[in-house]
């Protein structure tokens, strides 16, 4: 019996130190692989909703959002905001949702989001020879020939089959021109003086430096499908939640405190436990969000919360039936026994139920509803971890022989 | 005789009529409520920005500005269903439920601020608008993933306990639903995107609660004499679990107080929508699903009963 309760003890003193460690890194070492991912409530940015609207090349088809959706995911990363969410609002639905936290400029998102970016190469006759798909990488230069020195430019680089298409369509235009345009605005029209065919060339525009960024980050990550309309953008103030964000240490600390002393009151060594039990749970959820990367916003906290009253729960249904054990004048260490066992299957039983209905919200539903049942899953799962296991091998540890004779100081 | 001595010789079931009728009364004050809403404003709840979207004025000035002054300026200039909140240390977000602000009339408002708290930071005034439509979308597929969600919980109920108990369960949720909106509308308070969340979190609080009861008469089912009759069973069940039930919603209750008085502005209706979720959930699995599964079970009992007859 002993050797079983040191065994378990140290299995739950393991998991307690490493998400301990965790907790640690991501939020005093401020480790960026383990920071606290804060939905656009918390930390405040950009909304932006896009709706995508047929037009005569390119219907807004079902296949044509989810690319742009890709797309658009590509540019908010490759724009380096963290945490940024591209999402479709429904399977069926034509807008798209774009969240940037801590993005200030919704202009700026707008023309990086929302640009459809086809790049072409039109020969005189008009053919496209080469498009934006056949570029594998674009970035801002500074012009190094003489009468342009200095300017912005944006540098290419074709794939296979652009290269080929390219030095194909260069040798066959000798002494013509092949104009370069860029969602139907024309940049610029050089005359071809020798066939290119090392698949890489310079784009010249009048750009500015910025605009130039913007371009080569566009034609990186490829051109939008369909065509994009934003149709609402909001600047979330960062501060929405920042009052939220300073007090919400201590306000978990309060309702620790108090949710502490309550158990203690009705449960006494058992609420100690249970109080023990919480703390572990409240460590080991923490490093759970981190390591996953749940997103934290507020519908997301409702979740943690309501978990942490299932948590409780669970040691309110296991604590009222020992106590009911020992009423029907069972020894202590059988009525904590059976206590465990039998609430086992009342806990088990709510919590799944819980579960399998988080799982299907997440699976049916969006952002929010996703949020919040991404967390109420993680809480469940480690609640029945520690509110359990870790109190049943707590209280096993607590049960000294002096407390096993006298039950009434033990349960209160 | 302690308050868990007594609590075991309370009759809960035979007051069936009791509970029903202060539940009715609630709910009926609640639709009350709506229909009122709809009568004078057209809709039942109020819908806040973020379901019928609005103009947000930003804005940062040299010093703080006071959110009930602004609110004030605000109202002079014609707009009362707004929300101020302050940003960073001398910021302010304005939400004007109005789809479209002229700018003559936004230029007023921010120069009565700039007149009482300095002149704007440049770059910092911000107005934006946000479509209308967002949240009918949203709301919509998050209504079809509640609803299939809790039809796959009605199932995992059946296929756990019987049918009968996941209908009392699904009910007693439907009547938590009802009591929420009917609180949410007589108080009128601004339903917003983290509504979402605080709804799913009472509908799961409410099933929750609800299967706990439930594996109680469950186990008492399994040790039933031939003669013992089912609401003297189901009331002993509910009365063997009201200390644990009492205690965790307490407990819950005082988490959600702290976010209530902590949490400040932005996140009281939605502490004040989780706090009302928790009281009604906890009593509609004692007073409404366990008495509800009576009255279905002893119907089919005196229905078998006649049938033998």
């Amino acid at each position: 019996m002993r050797s079983k309760v040191t065994t378990s003890l140290i299995l739950v003193i393991i998991v307690a130190i490493v998400a301990g460690i965790i907790n640690y890194e991501g939020l005093i070492a401020k480790n960026p692989k383990l920071a606290p991912k804060l939905g656009l409530d918390l930390s405040g940015g950009v909304r932006i909703v896009l709706e995508a609207q047929d037009t005569e090349s390119a219907k807004a088809t079902n296949d044509a959002i989810n690319a742009a959706v890709g797309v658009i995911d590509k540019r908010i990363n490759a724009l380096g905001v963290s945490e940024a969410v591209a999402v479709r609002e429904g399977s069926t639905s034509k807008r798209i949702l774009v969240e940037l936290p801590g993005w200030q400029d919704p202009e700026r998102a707008k023309e990086i989001i929302g640009k459809t970016a086809l790049l072409e190469f039109k020969t005189e006759d008009g053919k496209v020879v080469v498009s934006g798909k056949d570029l594998t990488d674009a970035k801002l230069v500074f012009s190094q020939a003489q009468d342009t020195l200095g300017q912005p430019e944006i540098s290419f680089t074709l794939n296979a089959a652009g290269k080929a298409a390219f030095a194909a369509a260069t040798q066959a235009n000798i002494g013509k021109k092949i104009s370069i345009y860029l969602d139907g605005q024309l940049l610029m029209s050089p005359t071809v003086q020798s066939a290119i065919t090392d698949g890489a060339g310079v784009i010249t525009g009048g750009f500015t430096a910025q605009e130039a960024s913007n371009y080569a980050l566009l034609l990186k990550s490829g051109s939008l499908p369909v065509k994009l309309v934003a149709i609402s953008e909001e600047v979330v103030g960062p501060s929405l939640g920042s009052a939220f964000k300073r007090s919400s240490s201590l306000a978990a600390v309060i309702a620790f405190l108090l949710v502490f002393l309550w158990m203690f009151i009705s449960y006494r060594y058992l609420g100690l436990v249970s109080g023990i039990a919480l703390l572990v749970y409240a460590d080991i959820l923490m490093a759970a969000y981190l390591v996953l990367h749940a997103t934290l916003s507020l519908p997301a906290i409702g979740g943690a919360i309501l978990s942490i009253g299932m948590a409780v729960d669970a040691n309110c249904i296991i604590f009222e039936r020992i106590r009911e054990e020992l009423a029907m004048k069972k020894t202590v260490k059988s009525a904590i026994g059976a206590g465990f066992s039998k609430a086992f299957r009342a806990v088990f039983d709510s919590n799944l139920t819980v579960l399998v209905g988080t799982a299907f919200l997440f699976y049916f539903g969006t952002g929010t509803v996703r949020g919040f049942s991404v967390t109420l899953a993680l809480g469940v799962l480690t609640s029945m971890f520690t509110a359990v296991f870790a109190s049943h091998t707590l209280v096993d540890l607590l049960l000294t022989p002096a407390i096993a004779r006298n039950s009434r100081k033990f349960l209160g | 005789m302690t308050l868990r001595e007594r609590v075991l010789t309370w009759d809960i079931i035979g007051r069936t009529r009791i509970w029903f009728t202060v539940s009715l009364i609630v709910i009926a004050v609640g639709v009350g409520a709506m229909v009122v809403n709809v009568i004078s404003f057209g809709s039942p709840l109020k819908l806040g920005i973020d379901f019928i979207g609005g103009t947000i004025i930003n804005a940062t000035f040299q010093k703080a500005p006071d959110e009930a002054v602004v609110r004030g300026i605000l109202s002079s200039n014609g707009y009362n269903n707004v929300t101020v909140q302050r940003t960073g240390t001398n910021g302010i977000t304005m939400k004007l439920e109005v789809n479209e602000i002229a700018p003559a009339v936004s230029g007023k408002i921010i120069d009565e601020l700039a007149a009482k708290y300095g002149p704007v930071d440049v770059g910092t005034k911000e107005i934006t608008s946000i479509a209308p439509v967002i949240g009918h979308d949203l709301l919509r597929r998050s209504a079809l993933a509640l609803g299939l969600a809790l039809l796959f919980t009605l199932l995992y109920i059946s296929i756990r306990f019987k049918f009968s108990f996941g209908l009392a369960t699904i009910l007693g949720m439907v009547h938590d639903i009802l009591v929420a909106l009917g609180i949410l509308a007589l108080f009128r308070v601004p339903l917003n995107a983290p509504f979402v969340g605080a709804f799913l979190a009472i509908v799961t609080y409410s099933v929750q609660d609800g299967v706990v009861v439930m594996d109680r008469i469950r186990e008492k089912l399994r040790y039933r004499g031939p003669k013992e009759p089912f609401d003297k069973l189901a009331n002993s069940a509910v009365t063997e679990t009201w200390m644990r039930s009492f205690n965790t919603s307490f407990t819950t209750f005082l988490a959600v107080l702290v976010l209530f008085i902590m949490g400040g502005a932005p996140i009281r209706d939605f502490s004040t929508t989780l706090l009302v979720g928790i009281i009604s959930g906890t009593y509609s699995s004692i007073y409404i699903s366990t008495p509800l599964l009576v009255l279905w079970v002893q119907n089919r009992e005196k229905a078998a009963v006649l049938r033998k007859v």
